[in-house]
């Protein structure tokens, strides 16, 4: 377990006014039996009203609108995590699996994926009576040796197949390949978003369901989620769990930047720790 | 029944209809094209105690539909109990995981719900497809009645026919049962769309303001009306006739411009009745079809009334050999196309477009259901001073306020080419009034 703060800041600098813009944030760690949330504080500028609501994944957020012209805008949230607690997250409600065990969006699989997949079972005689968490620690690992990480190449709306195409992308890529595999292998499983130690951005990495309980997997970095870890959101796919989504009259051309910092309240030991769960 | 004097009036009441703008606006090769929607004056006729039987029937039907969409945004025992595959839920693009876990107003769903039958060769009734969408059509047999009546008033002097210009006051109330304090809006893409004579006719004979999105605004997790004077007046309940996909860009198509930031988180906490709820898609799909009446028996115990088209799902290996050897004597409908589209017929098909079809119907089976054509009965209509048989459906409309209501008229659609069974207006049909008698 880490006691872990965490800062996500993002500002849009305007070349006009906006005359009026809404936003929808999802930037909002939430506490689960995994993570502990504290002394969370959202500041925004301008400063407007915002509404406190949760959506069907149960991910937290806030939303508003603002009709003063403004040419900046920010939002800054930062507290403190404790994670890892346990390594996984209670499913709520009973239903949830059931969502997450169909392809959606860009998690669906074409020929190239399917092939894939096929392969992977190939290799893995015993693969049909692995459990969930065993075909994911698998899965991951081949992904990780198989897919290639490089910036630039694919982007906000490339869904996986088109990445496992290319054979290369960013952290959103991996868990899209991931999840449509885990998927065609029977297995519930859903796209994370969150802050890592060490990252200057926010990370992305799956979900997948065993006997009842949610437990994470990185495969950008080819590591089970544990406690350097905070979970901001989920959903079956990146579009569902978008971290902020906004609308704005004017404006102009715009300048975004996002800063983002996690370290650790009272330094540990090893950063990263490998195959605890296994 | 004497007809013979409003028949006389065939060209007027057309006049009249263009004159009021009942009009048909259909996009094709990217061109926006207004068309009349012809009438035609011998109305369909349905005898008391068929109506009878008709409603009992529909009103089981829509309240089923209306337990399938509560449970499967919610607890989904239907599914756990293994009466729907869970593919034909979660793999459908009409299933909306926003909706998950959110309760419209008072549970109700579908508060207006367009069913479209037929009536066979064998004198029985069956249900070709329900749509619980934003079902349109309403407007045109309401609109009719009143010109007709207006044609020729002795017509309706001694007959025995249910008014139906009561479908105002029952959307009113309708909408009215699910209001959260505030106006009535019926949210209108705009003079574009095709249905946007409905959109203000309604609008005009129910008292509600008609809006457009950019008339309607979030503020405080509530909706409002900003009026000619700028103020801004709390909306209770939106009738929208705007799709799901348009209703939020927030929430759904980020692209869209006709709909209404936020309104959708607004809906999830209850602070607005939308009409019909957001998710409905789910119900409508034509794979879901097929499971209509095992849903009637799961939620309400009972044999469904009305009866479907015979239906066979390529999904279930057995029903696929079904499909496979009786390919010939069967129409085909992609379940996600609407509106007369993706239907096909086995007997039509060339050697080659067979082969091709068979192919994909191999390869996504889940896309498919396969139907018996129903030698449905066909309806006289007009054609200058001659009667020739077309065929024609019927759309029958089911409102649901505290209890279901099923409206005593319904747009009869006939097919206006002697060899088409497709009656959609999108394809160029008209349309007839429907007289329910009254005893």
């Amino acid at each position: 377990m880490k006691k872990l703060h965490f800062d996500y800041c993002m500002e849009i600098r305007y070349s006009a006014d906006v005359s009026w813009c809404c936003y929808t944030i999802k930037c909002i760690p939430k506490g689960t039996d995994r993570q502990k949330i504290s002394n969370m504080q959202i500041d925004m500028i301008p400063e407007t009203k915002a509404e406190w609501a949760t959506d069907s994944h149960g991910n937290r957020y806030i939303y508003g609108s603002n009709e003063i012209p403004h040419s900046y805008f920010k939002y800054h949230i930062k507290g403190d995590a404790e994670c890892g607690i346990v390594p996984y997250e209670s499913v709520s409600t009973g239903n949830e699996e059931m969502i997450y065990r169909h392809s959606h969006g860009l998690t669906v699989p074409g020929d190239k994926l399917k092939g894939y997949y096929e392969k992977l079972k190939e290799v893995m005689p015993s693969f049909d009576a692995m459990s969930p968490l065993e075909k994911a620690k698998y899965i991951m690992e081949k992904l990780h040796e198989d897919f290639v990480y490089e910036k630039g190449c694919t982007g906000v709306d490339t869904g996986a197949e088109e990445a496992f195409s290319l054979g290369k992308g960013v952290c959103q890529d991996y868990a899209h390949i991931m999840i449509s595999l885990l998927i065609l292998s029977g297995c519930p499983a859903r796209y994370v978003t969150g802050l890592i130690i060490g990252e200057g951005e926010s990370h992305a990495w799956v979900e997948v369901a065993d006997s009842g309980k949610w437990y994470g997997f990185d495969p950008t970095n080819n590591i089970p989620v544990q406690d350097c870890h905070i979970k901001i959101g989920c959903g079956r796919d990146a579009t569902e769990c978008q971290i902020n989504r906004g609308i704005m009259h004017g404006g102009g051309e715009q300048v975004q930047d996002i800063y983002v910092n996690v370290a650790e309240v009272s330094p540990g030991q090893s950063i990263i720790s490998r195959g605890a769960l296994f | 029944m004497n007809n013979i004097n409003l028949l006389k009036h065939t060209d007027d009441i057309n006049a009249l209809l263009a004159r009021y703008g009942v009009k048909f606006g259909i996009y094709k090769n990217n061109e926006f094209k207004e068309q009349l929607f012809p009438f035609d004056a011998i109305p369909r006729i349905i005898e008391h105690d068929e109506f009878k039987y008709l409603e009992k029937g529909l009103k089981q039907r829509v309240v089923a539909l209306n337990l399938f969409l509560k449970d499967i945004y919610s607890e989904k025992k239907i599914v756990k109990d293994g009466v729907v595959p869970e593919d034909f839920i979660f793999a459908s693009s009409g299933y909306l995981v926003e909706c998950d876990g959110v309760c419209p107003v008072k549970g109700i769903y579908s508060h207006i719900s367009g069913i479209d039958l037929v009536k066979g060769k064998d004198g029985e009734w069956y249900i070709l497809e329900d749509n619980l969408r934003v079902p349109s059509g309403a407007s045109y047999p309401m609109i009719a009645r009143e010109l007709c009546r207006r044609s020729s008033p002795g017509t309706f002097n001694r007959a025995r026919i249910e008014d139906n210009r009561n479908y105002a006051r029952l959307l009113r109330r309708t909408m009215d049962n699910v209001n959260v304090g505030g106006h009535t809006v019926i949210l209108t893409p705009g003079r574009y769309n095709a249905a946007y004579f409905e959109h203000s006719y309604l609008a005009e004979q129910t008292g509600a303001h008609l809006a457009n999105g950019s008339e309607l605004i979030v503020e405080n997790d509530k909706l409002y009306f900003i009026t000619a004077d700028g103020k801004h007046e709390r909306v209770g309940a939106v009738y929208r006739r705007i799709s799901d996909e348009y209703l939020d860009p927030m929430t759904f198509n980020p692209e869209s411009v006709i709909g209404i930031p936020h309104i959708y988180d607004v809906f999830r906490k209850g602070n607005v009745a939308l009409i019909n709820a957001p998710g409905n898609g789910i119900a409508d799909d034509k794979g879901i079809y097929y499971f209509v009446p095992k849903m009637i028996k799961y939620y309400l115990g009972e044999d469904a009334v009305l009866n479907n088209a015979p239906t066979y799902l390529p999904f279930y290996e057995e029903d696929m050999k079904y499909v496979l050897d009786n390919f010939d004597s069967l129409v085909l409908k992609d379940v996600a196309e609407a509106g007369g589209y993706g239907v096909v017929f086995g007997s039509s098909m060339t050697k080659e477009q067979k082969e091709n079809f068979l192919a994909l119907l191999k390869a996504e089976p889940r896309r498919f259901i396969a139907q018996e054509v129903i030698d449905f009965q066909d309806l006289d209509i007009l054609e200058g001073t001659e009667m020739v048989p077309r065929k024609a459906d019927l759309r029958a409309f089911v409102l649901m306020a505290d209890e279901p209501l099923v409206w005593r008229s319904g747009l009869t659609r006939f097919s206006r080419n002697p060899d088409s069974f497709i009656v959609n207006s999108s394809q160029g049909g008209g349309f007839k009034d429907t007289w329910v008698l009254s005893q």
